[in-house]
């Protein structure tokens, strides 16, 4: 089915763009700042008009929770039909979609072909282990207008394939084991990055890579829990590559390195090796209360420091020194923040579950955003606050020295959104979206009077027959980078919620799909001479 | 004749697995009602954080302390709480009760208030004698049987444990072949049912979980893991017991496939509730959090989940409003209660609710003489044990005695009384050998025992044993301790063991009884004939006395008593040390080892105000003391929380 919805204003003339502005990976950049640093179409004040430009319902069956992920953007690929800003979306269904952005048009299908057969009749992972393709694909330049995707199909196997039309460049290669869950692709000097979390299908919770060039694969398993930031592994300017690990012992004597973060770098023979970790010093207490690092890392410099942010279900942020991660015994940072949110240290509903970003200002001032769900601690406090969230909302710090040292001092607040996910960055104005779905794991108690009778709860429960029904909508947001007011919101336009999904902005256009596989896209007039 | 425990295999490596499970996922000890269990013992029998060796070492500190509001009432304002593990699967809490209609469940790692409720109604003016208000600690469901001895060391579990089989590695594959699968490496993480890791080396293992706690093996004799006790209600009963022993440790460990409904715990009597765990049914992630009973000042009885402090049952009228209420009792899905002083028009007695149905069938029995003594206390068949203080006795009542009632229809069963004899504790049940015996302080500064068999004899007037007099001068113990050393008598040459309880599991483990100690709290001058063993005693003491056994023939002998403790209160155990609290005018706590006496730790100054009432309880591996200005304490090993 498509719907399709035209702004009659917009100014969509073809030829060259001047908008420079692409999203070919998860995060923006391997880095995983979130920060578009390219975009000249939004600002503060267009944004405020910014009108749903189209949506469109693509051919994805859900499995367990997860739908569609978050669209990659190329600005001007060369296709049969002339030069295109396309998207490509992947579906959680073994499927790619190419789109056009300009009107919304499906250009493309792809379903892989598969090497896995899931055993018949057999239960599925359940909302952790959904199967399928989970990890966002990566876009690489290829010349001329050409671009190739990068994908992990369900059964494990790297995919190739031309923007332009959706086929197949290469052969699949062997990368991952089959019926995994590896998160978003990063591809930095011809080497694919992945991470793999949940230990679904059997798959060891590892980082992995494929060189492109030697096509060998790589294994680093942190013997931790699962990797499972939402934007996949980061890579810093360095080459290194960080990624959060799950609920596991930390225990650097038996060379176990669970709720940390775990530092690696390929080697001449395009094999990871371990470069450094940190561990927060109460990671052992953090794993007994299953809080785990489940939020991609983002590496960023300021004023001649290798800063690296991580954080984590317990809503507190570390900022680490990439030189020296965790210092001498691995476990001091440069900054501990104090809790954002999560007084009650839930497992679920609770904590930092998307992802951040980092950004600079045309000032020099070096923030860090992030998005968390459940309330607001209630010892937080900002100069600025928009309101105190209870559903989730976006805190706002700011990289400064106070006495020589280097702290992360709250600049804002958000006001509430319904669990806030992924946060962007684009020319002054912060994107950020609330996923709406029902994030709770565990069975609530119900009072006696309550509809059905009196139930005692606490036992686990994330399935998704229980939890779909009680999910809600997505909203969209856009604020204003310098306070955290909401310029714009969605309000009710999006029907449907998301999960472990996120959100695309390139050229004046925000991206968002949802659990009914439906793809909005909401943008702002585009200058005269922009491209289509 | 000592009593030698056999753990099974299975038991124990189910209990390996959940001490593994609690090192990876917390301490898992828990205090289901005052008094630590049925018995009031006020015994955790063993912690993974807790012991003589870890108390020797620095680390033992505050943690968190938090301001409760509530107003006092009788100069006390806060109760002894009890404790869960495991709330929505990884939360430990305390329910405490406010004097003024409030009950608070606190996070036990952070002090953070997990939920508060504010029950309606007018207290009336607070006296000396009548207090009224929300004084009665909470209670959850205790199991009935004693949790067995556990020998071996534990504290600071820390770390330990977790995945067997080697730390991080790389490796990469041939070109072409993709990235090489490890060798019988599998997941890990949520997804693959949260398991802790195979139950391997254990790293630095402390002994499995104490009573109460998930997974500990139920002692010889007992019903095998996961069966129900002798006893257990029938099904559609509210879960059975502390979330603790027996059944699903493994389980527990390592259960909860993701995406797996729960079995949520119904209402009680509602249809289709689930079955009564059983053994208390241990940890599993699938398993609801629990509920703790709680009385509200109108003599209302509120069962409150412990995720949400909502109302699972419709709360019903238990005891008369502005009664004087002992703290509660939950066993085999009754709630009991003891009422004294007549305050609120409440006749002095003992109370009980079935809260398995909605009918909610209340059943009393009335001493017609004296008030009950603190809170009623079980032998291991169920028997109730009460005692009651000075009073007239009418035709058929009792006062100065200790009774026994049956447990479902407080019918009287045996007594024991002396006119000259004034109870002043509530009682304590042990069992030695092949008896159940109760343990009671009298005024004349001695302590009696009496088999729960045949209390008083024949003339229901001869105790077992009464002791000399431990306390010179007055003395208002409220209720005394008990712990009894355990020595691992496993022979070197023990078989291995068994394949299926998986790798690394323990071999079976013969453990014996060794020292019983009966503890006793004194305020004031010790009596002439008890010699001070670690300094000079002027304000009062722990006095830690010897239970011999001669052929059956039980006795008290000196054992060890503390340095000055001013106005001690009842003792806590863990793991072998004796945690004491002076009352004030500064609450201060101690630490002593339990077999002599050596202070190991002190609060110092660090609690500011005096002790509320005997606000005082354990549980995953911390104490806590409560304070009349509404100030919870919690001290443990930082456990890298901070």
């Amino acid at each position: 089915m498509h719907i399709r919805k035209f702004v009659v204003a917009a100014l969509v003339v073809s030829g060259a763009t001047l908008l420079a502005s692409e999203y070919l990976t998860e995060g923006v950049d391997p880095a995983r700042t979130g920060w578009l640093k390219d975009e000249k179409v939004f600002n503060t004040t267009n944004v405020r008009d910014m009108k749903l430009l189209w949506k469109v319902k693509l051919d994805s069956t859900p499995r367990e929770m997860h739908n569609l992920f978050s669209p990659l953007i190329a600005e001007n690929v060369t296709t049969a039909n002339g030069p295109r800003e396309m998207a490509v979306v992947a579906g959680v269904s073994d499927d790619l979609f190419g789109i056009d952005v300009a009107s919304g048009d499906l250009i493309w299908k792809k379903k892989f072909d598969s090497t896995y057969t899931p055993p018949a009749g057999g239960r599925g992972g359940g909302t952790l282990c959904p199967g399928g393709q989970t990890a966002v694909p990566v876009l690489a330049p290829a010349g001329n207008g050409q671009y190739t995707i990068y994908a992990i199909s369900w059964d494990g196997r790297l995919r190739q394939l031309n923007l332009a039309d959706g086929k197949e460049t290469a052969a699949p290669e062997k990368f991952v084991p089959s019926n995994g869950k590896p998160y978003a692709l990063n591809l930095v000097n011809g080497v694919i990055y992945t991470a793999s979390a949940q230990g679904c299908g059997g798959v060891a919770n590892a980082f992995y890579s494929f060189d492109l060039k030697t096509k060998k694969a790589s294994i680093f398993q942190p013997a931790g829990g699962g990797l499972w930031g939402r934007r996949g592994a980061a890579v810093s300017p360095e080459g290194v590559v960080y990624m959060g690990t799950g609920d596991a012992t930390y225990n650097p004597t038996t060379r176990q390195l669970g709720n940390g973060i775990v530092a690696v770098k390929l080697d001449a023979n395009s094999q990871m090796q371990i470069v450094d970790w940190f561990a927060p010093p109460n990671a052992n207490w953090m794993r007994a209360r299953d809080l785990d690092v489940n939020v991609s890392p983002m590496a960023f410099d300021y004023r001649g420091k290798k800063f690296l942010v991580g954080t984590s279900k317990e809503c507190r942020m570390w900022l680490l020194d990439r030189d020296a991660l965790g210092g001498e015994d691995h476990r001091t940072s440069v900054y501990t923040t104090p809790l954002l949110c999560n007084d009650d240290q839930a497992f679920d509903g609770r904590g930092v579950w998307g992802s951040m970003a980092a950004w600079q200002d045309a000032r020099g001032a070096q923030w860090v955003l992030v998005p968390f769900w459940g309330p607001v601690s209630r010892d937080f406090k900002a100069p600025i606050e928009n309101g105190r969230p209870k559903g989730g909302g976006v805190g706002a710090y700011k990289v400064e020295q106070v006495a020589g040292k280097w702290r992360l001092n709250p600049a804002w607040l958000s006001d509430d959104m319904d669990l806030a996910e992924e946060v962007m960055v684009a020319n002054g104005v912060v994107f950020a979206y609330g996923g709406g779905e029902d994030a709770s794991q565990t069975v609530p108690d119900k009072a006696w009077n309550d509809t059905g009778g009196g139930r005692n709860g606490g036992g686990l429960d994330s399935s998704a027959t229980r939890r779909i029904p009680g999910s809600r909508h997505a909203t969209l947001y856009a604020l204003d980078a310098q306070t955290g007011k909401t310029l714009w919101s969605s309000g009710t336009q999006i029907s449907s919620w998301n999960h472990f999904s996120g959100l695309t902005v390139a050229n004046g256009r925000a991206y968002i799909a949802t659990f009914d596989g439906m793809l909005y896209c909401f943008g702002v007039a585009r200058p005269a001479t922009a491209g289509r | 004749m000592r009593k030698i425990t056999i753990c099974t295999v299975a038991a124990l490596a189910a209990a390996t697995a959940a001490a593994l499970f609690a090192q990876g996922r917390g301490n898992p000890t828990e205090w289901p009602t005052t008094g630590g269990d049925a018995q009031r013992t006020y015994w955790t029998r063993s912690d993974p954080n807790v012991s003589n060796e870890s108390m020797s070492q620095p680390g033992f500190e505050l943690q968190w302390k938090r301001k409760l509001t509530t107003a006092a009432r009788g100069g006390v304002s806060l109760s002894p709480a009890v404790t869960v593990t495991g709330v929505t699967l990884f939360t430990p809490l305390s329910a405490i009760m406010g004097a003024s209609n409030d009950v608070w469940a606190l996070d036990n790692d952070t002090g953070n208030p997990f939920w508060t409720r504010h029950f309606d109604g007018t207290l009336p003016a607070a006296t000396a004698a009548c207090p009224g208000g929300t004084l009665a600690a909470a209670t959850r469901m205790a199991n009935l049987t004693p949790a067995p001895l556990v020998a071996g060391g534990g504290g600071r579990g820390g770390a330990g444990g977790g995945r067997a089989g080697g730390g991080f590695s790389s490796s990469v594959g041939a070109p072409g072949e993709g990235a090489p699968v490890p060798a019988g490496r599998g997941g890990g993480g949520r997804g693959a049912a949260n398991a802790p890791g195979a139950p391997g080396a254990p790293g630095a293992a402390g002994a499995p979980p104490a009573a109460g706690a998930a997974g500990a093996p139920p002692a010889a004799g007992a019903p095998p893991a996961g069966a129900p006790p002798a006893g257990a209600p029938p099904a559609g009963a509210p879960p059975q017991g502390g979330r603790g022993r027996g059944g699903n440790a493994a389980a527990g460990a390592g259960a909860g496939a993701p995406g797996a409904a729960g079995a949520p715990g119904a209402a009680p009597g509602a249809p289709g509730a689930a079955p009564a765990r059983g053994g208390g049914g241990g940890g599993g992630f699938g398993r609801s959090s629990g509920l703790v009973y709680v009385l509200a000042g109108d003599g209302v009885l509120h069962t409150l989940g412990f995720p949400s402090g909502k109302d699972i049952q419709k709360p019903a009228t238990f005891v008369p409003a502005n009664a004087r209420v002992s703290d509660l009792i939950g066993v085999n899905n009754v709630v009991y209660a003891a009422t004294s002083g007549n305050c609120g028009g409440a006749p002095n007695g003992i109370w009980a609710m079935d809260v398995s149905s909605d009918a909610r069938t209340v059943t009393s029995w009335k001493t017609n003489g004296g008030s009950p003594i603190g809170s009623v206390a079980f032998a291991p068949d169920g028997t109730l044990i009460a005692a009651v203080g000075p009073g007239t006795a009418a035709s058929g009542g009792y006062a100065n005695a200790i009774v026994a009632l049956d447990p479902k229809t407080l019918q009287l069963k045996d007594w024991y009384t002396q006119p000259n004899v004034e109870f002043v504790s509530s009682p304590l049940v042990f069992r030695e050998g092949d008896k159940d015996i109760v343990a009671a302080a009298t005024k004349d500064g001695r302590v009696l025992l009496l088999e729960v068999g045949s209390l008083g004899g024949a003339n229901h007037s001869t105790p077992m044993f009464a002791s000399k007099p431990i306390a010179s001068g007055a003395w208002t113990p409220g209720a005394l301790a008990m712990w009894q050393e355990a020595i691992n008598i496993t022979p070197a040459n023990a078989p291995p063991p068994d394949p299926a309880a998986g790798a690394g599991a323990a071999p079976a483990q013969l453990v014996t009884g060794g020292t019983r100690w009966l503890l006793v709290p004194v305020a004031g001058k010790l009596a002439a004939d008890v010699t001070a063993s670690n300094g000079a005693v002027t304000s009062g003491a722990i006095v830690a006395l010897k239970v011999t056994n001669d052929g059956g023939k039980l006795s008290l002998a000196p054992g060890w008593t503390s340095r000055d403790v001013a106005s001690p209160i009842t003792p806590l155990v863990v793991n072998g040390v004796v945690f004491a609290a002076s009352a004030g005018p500064t609450a201060t706590l101690y630490a002593f080892n339990g077999s002599t006496g050596k202070e190991l730790w002190t609060s110092g100054r660090t609690i500011t105000g005096p002790l509320s009432g005997r606000s005082f309880w354990a549980g995953s591996g911390q104490v806590y003391a409560g304070t009349v200005d509404g100030t919870v304490y919690a001290f443990g090993f930082a456990m890298e929380r901070k």
